[in-house]
């Protein structure tokens, strides 16, 4: 079996057969995917197939495997996009694994899928020049933290070259929250603290696994 | 386990950057520091957070594998507190094997040769 070309993990707090009622259930894809409606009966060896809400059809396949609500199998072709069709078919597999109290889906698709991140302008982009020093806007409007960074960032220049660093892992996750509060999640120290990334002050960052939520 | 580093980018509330030099094992402070960005583009009602981690070396898949695990659940749970209040509860461990490939790495130092 060929190596996987995507994968995506995500965890999600609900049961193995709430998830799988919701991957398999006609009326609940609806509602996360865009309208897509799915017609199959979930046995394998069964057609498979997703259709836009106009009626045409999105894609078509065969399931492989389904093991409720552990294992779903599909053997997977895009049917609207000429290209895509001419790759033909690849196999999307959707594993759902109990993480304590969270469980998780997991989808591998093996085919060569088109790349959705532009890599070479994500490392143009990286390269880019560092913002000027001293133009940082701190939560902490404290002087002393604000000019600490800036020494700092003009220590960095000369240290780290970002056209010399190639992106290996991207994860891409949409969140229903304004960017300040998704901002503010990720660098203010009490915030992350309970999504795992704390922040201290003066330009340092401070990723700590033990700031990991154990408590429910 | 602790993670020290630099920020190199602060451009709330769109990107953040910061440089990773892991230390919960002594030998892992012999590697290279890598990058983790994060890009938050408004999309719709939502927000999209894509989170970017890069290297000034070529890393095995077997050591990438570790944040390849651990940046969902930190994700994820990101996302649920976000929305609903609420972290998600997860218990995360180093895959198997990542200390011998941590003491292997350093001892070969693979980031050297160009």
């Amino acid at each position: 079996m060929s190596k996987p070309k995507f994968v995506y993990v995500t965890y999600i707090r609900t049961t193995p057969e709430k998830l799988w009622a919701a991957l398999t259930d006609p009326q609940t894809i609806k509602k996360y995917w865009f309208n897509i409606t799915a017609e199959c009966d979930w046995e394998p060896g069964s057609p498979w197939s997703l259709k836009f809400a106009d009626g045409r059809t999105a894609d078509t396949g065969e399931i492989l495997e389904a093991v409720p609500p552990r294992r779903l199998v599909i053997r997977w072709r895009n049917e609207f996009k000429p290209e895509l069709k001419a790759e033909g078919y690849s196999r999307c597999t959707m594993e759902i694994e109990m993480a304590d109290y969270s469980i998780r889906t997991r989808a591998a698709r093996r085919r060569s899928l088109p790349s959705r991140t532009n890599w070479k302008a994500r490392a143009r982009n990286s390269s880019r020049p560092f913002p000027a020093a001293g133009r940082r806007s701190c939560r902490t409007s404290n002087r002393c933290s604000r000019l600490a960074t800036s020494r700092s960032r003009r220590r960095l220049k000369a240290v780290v070259d970002r056209s010399q660093f190639k992106p290996k892992t991207v994860y891409v996750i949409y969140i229903a929250a304004p960017p300040e509060n998704v901002w503010r999640a990720l660098t203010d120290p009490e915030q992350s603290q309970r999504a795992a990334v704390s922040k201290s002050s003066r330009g340092s960052a401070v990723i700590s696994s033990s700031a990991f939520p154990t408590a429910g | 386990m602790n993670v020290r580093g630099e920020v190199v980018e602060w451009s709330p509330p769109r990107r953040f950057a910061s440089t990773w030099i892991v230390d919960w094992v002594p030998e892992l402070r012999e590697f290279p520091p890598c990058l983790v960005s994060y890009d938050i583009e408004p999309s719709g009602e939502s927000v999209k957070l894509t989170m970017t981690e890069s290297y000034s070396w070529d890393p095995p898949d077997a050591l990438l594998s570790g944040g390849r695990s651990g940046w969902p659940a930190i994700l994820s749970s990101l996302k649920s507190v976000l929305e609903t209040g609420k972290p998600l509860v997860i218990k995360l461990e180093p895959p198997k094997g990542m200390m011998e490939l941590v003491k292997e790495l350093a001892a070969a130092r693979p980031w050297l040769k160009v």
